[in-house]
């Protein structure tokens, strides 16, 4: 389970981000969208169990208008964007070092400002994406690499939503 | 947590800012082929996470 949940993603990312050719890079997202809509079944099971098919329409439907209006901001105005890279990059990295430290740290597993910090991160993230759509080469192995993270991005921000709304209901 | 790990490495890299070697494609028709492949993905995903539901993977 653990090499559905980490192992075939992380080399699905691997292949697409090294491959040399658009279908490798193709094989490299299958590689990582196979396991990840596997994994998304049981994750939804639990939620539906909590609050209903309703609360994961709420998320689904919270999750589309994050993304139709980061993704409208981050094709308009992408300069803004561009300065946040850096910024969001540590961010995303002090997320994942938090994740790791509430796994040991119960107070921490249960703060619902990180769930909040890590919705805005990835509805940032959308913005930059768009904004690196704009600039980078348009080949279509960059298509296939920017689509990975913008995935990634409405993936993470629509589970962290999803927690937030269960913590209300 | 997984997946956030995986955004990360994703970020990590740069590569992808530096590649020239392939055929280019109009700026519209790049944005289209990523919109295309992003809405595959989460498509692909919704029926995945269906059928799993159902065979209680």
């Amino acid at each position: 389970m653990l090499v559905l949940a980490i192992g075939l993603p992380m080399a699905g990312i691997f292949l697409a981000s090294r491959a040399k050719s658009m279908p490798v890079a193709l094989l490299g997202y299958h590689l990582l969208l196979i396991p990840m809509g596997l994994i998304l079944g049981p994750i939804l099971s639990v939620y539906i169990n909590i609050g209903g098919m309703a609360l994961v329409t709420r998320a689904l439907m919270f999750t589309g208008c994050a993304v139709g209006v980061m993704t409208l901001l981050g094709l308009s105005y992408p300069n803004i964007f561009a300065k946040l890279g850096g910024v969001l990059f540590a961010a995303l990295i002090a997320l994942v070092v938090l994740r790791l430290v509430s796994l040991f740290v119960p107070a921490l597993a249960s703060a619902g400002w990180i769930d909040w910090l890590a919705a805005g991160i990835f509805t940032l993230y959308i913005g930059y994406d768009c904004h690196r759509a704009m600039s980078i080469p348009a080949t279509g192995r960059n298509a296939v690499d920017v689509a990975i993270s913008i995935y990634l991005d409405i993936y993470n921000l629509f589970l962290t939503i999803l927690r937030l709304l269960s913590r209300r209901d | 947590m997984a997946d956030q790990q995986q955004r990360s490495l994703l970020s990590s890299g740069a590569d992808i800012w530096d590649r020239s070697g392939d055929d280019s494609l109009s700026r519209r028709a790049f944005l289209g082929l990523i919109g295309g492949l992003t809405f595959y993905g989460l498509a692909l995903n919704a029926i995945l996470a269906t059928w799993a539901m159902q065979i209680h993977f």
